[in-house]
């Protein structure tokens, strides 16, 4: 269960505080429940997501996450450039206190990200393609209550799309989602509830089509 | 697609017991963290360069070599009752660390960036990561140097006061985080004071009386120089470590223990103000 209380966000400028970007958001997503976060570009979607996810910090209330969440998927940081992969990933499994099945975990990771050879390269040689199969099975790699994913399903090959869409099924299936994106299909296919993000606000749709709408007729009033 | 690797073979399957791992801790979490952080310096530097892992060791005890055959032939009996190499060497490896400790820490945010998106990782938990690598190191460097002198120049053990030397090495070890947790958020929130700060430690090197006896300066400079803290550091260690060696006058423990606290109370407060800024770059 994730709960948002009264976030409010800013960020810090060059002149200056700049204008809120999320005001007042108050909402409690319930266990395994797959929530799709709608809104513009600049509308403060990854702000909420990465703020749920612990990676940045709202300017004003809390949020309290009696779980375990993964870090944001498909985003590109994480890895350190002169390490291997599999360095990488072994510094992963530590981090998530799994010193004591590392091989199992690290097998895996090798497996789905088929990578091949390049596992024992270091991260900077890789193609971005290869770094976010990477990334991508090492969020798979550990059993999180709530995946938080940020356009993931976008990277790869055709081959690798499919196969990380059949592994966000089974994921959707079993654990918690949150996600942000802007295929409507995507949505669709993976969430059953929707946070429609607004000037700043927030409205909770418990059916993602409704969200949807709300989203489209919020454009077609702008137009 | 293939199936010998499906999101079906998850190493926890509803099935498999560690599938209802507790929660953990914040103190394991943070265990965990620095655990896995420093391995991950430790690799880094070591793959930072050809032979990294040699020139860890090598490098820092090439340059006291150097610095020992130099100034031992030059001006040996110098200090009244102490070998000078050893002399050399209780001052260089704790300034060495003291300075590796302060550098290290001021680069420790932007070198492990991307990183912090993993929530676990905050940039405290780097700071502990490379102060320990740098303590790791220079303790190996410095074990290394001193039995290779005693054992094959027949020097006295430097070890007088061991309890005394952990506890000037631990205030020494202090004073720096502090100071580094600092220097890292001025350089952190002012990029171009970096060179500035890294130059004052070449005066610092030389006023601290690790390769130039302070004993010899005269009055009333002999007094100025006792504000500088790393001084009383270097010359308790010195004077804890040697049996005959003769006290300084002026120089006491306590002062950079101050220093130290001062140091970590500033350090702890803009931490806790700036913490944020620090991971969202």
């Amino acid at each position: 269960m994730i709960v948002a209380d009264d976030l409010y966000k800013r960020y810090r400028t060059p002149t200056g505080m700049g204008k809120w970007v999320l005001q007042g958001l108050t909402f409690t997503i319930p266990p395994k429940t797959n929530v799709g976060i709608i809104g513009g570009n600049g509308a403060g979607k990854s702000t909420l997501l990465h703020i749920l996810g612990g990676v940045d910090y709202p300017s004003k209330g809390r949020v309290e996450r009696n779980c375990r969440m993964s870090w944001p998927m498909g985003y590109a940081g994480g890895m350190q450039g002169s390490l291997t992969g599999r360095q990488n990933a072994r510094f992963v499994c530590r981090l998530h206190g799994h010193e004591d099945d590392i091989k199992d975990r690290v097998a895996f990771i090798e497996g789905f990200a088929e990578i091949g050879a390049a596992f024992d390269e270091p991260v900077r040689n890789y193609s971005s393609g290869m770094k976010s199969r990477l990334n991508f099975a090492m969020s798979l790699a550990f059993d999180f209550d709530v995946y938080i994913s940020d356009e993931v399903t976008a990277a790869g090959d055709a081959r690798m799309r499919q196969k990380a869409a059949d592994a966000f099924k089974n994921l959707a299936q079993r654990s918690g989602l949150l996600m942000a994106a802007h295929s409507e299909s995507t949505l669709k296919q993976f969430c059953q509830s929707g946070i429609f993000l607004n000037d700043g606000r927030a409205h909770w749709f418990d059916d993602i089509d409704e969200a949807l709408k709300a989203y489209k007729d919020s454009i077609a009033v702008k137009a | 697609m293939t199936e010998a690797a499906s999101a079906s073979d998850l190493p926890d399957t509803p099935e498999n017991p560690t599938r209802a791992r507790p929660l953990r801790s914040p103190w394991q979490i943070s265990q965990a963290v620095w655990y896995a952080l420093i391995l991950r310096e430790i690799q880094t530097m070591f793959l930072s360069r050809r032979f990294g892992a040699f020139w860890v060791l090598a490098e820092p005890i090439a340059h006291i070599s150097v610095m020992m055959l130099i100034f031992s032939f030059i001006r040996d009996r110098m200090i009244p009752g102490v070998p000078f190499a050893l002399w050399l060497l209780a001052g260089l490896v704790p300034f060495f660390m003291i300075r590796g400790i302060i550098f290290g820490l001021m680069g420790a945010v932007p070198a492990n960036q991307s990183l912090f998106t993993y929530r676990q990782v905050k940039p405290f938990d780097t700071y502990i990561a490379r102060c320990t690598v740098q303590v790791m190191s220079n303790a190996a460097v410095y074990l290394i140097l001193g039995f290779g002198l005693v054992f094959f120049f027949q020097y006295a053990i430097p070890v007088y006061q061991p309890l005394q030397m952990m506890v000037s090495l631990a205030v020494m070890v202090f004073f720096a985080f502090g100071l580094g947790v600092i220097f890292s958020l001025l350089t952190h929130a002012m990029p171009d004071i970096a060179p500035v700060l890294r130059l004052l430690f070449f005066p610092l090197y030389l006023l601290s009386g690790v390769i130039f006896p302070i004993r010899w300066v005269p009055q009333p400079y002999y007094d100025w120089l006792l504000w500088n803290p790393f001084f009383h550091l270097i010359d308790m260690f010195r004077q804890y470590s040697f049996e005959q060696y003769t006290p300084l006058p002026g120089v006491n423990l306590q002062y950079p223990a101050q220093c130290a606290l001062v140091a970590l109370f500033i350090a702890a407060l803009a931490y806790r103000r700036r913490q944020y800024d620090l991971v969202t770059a």
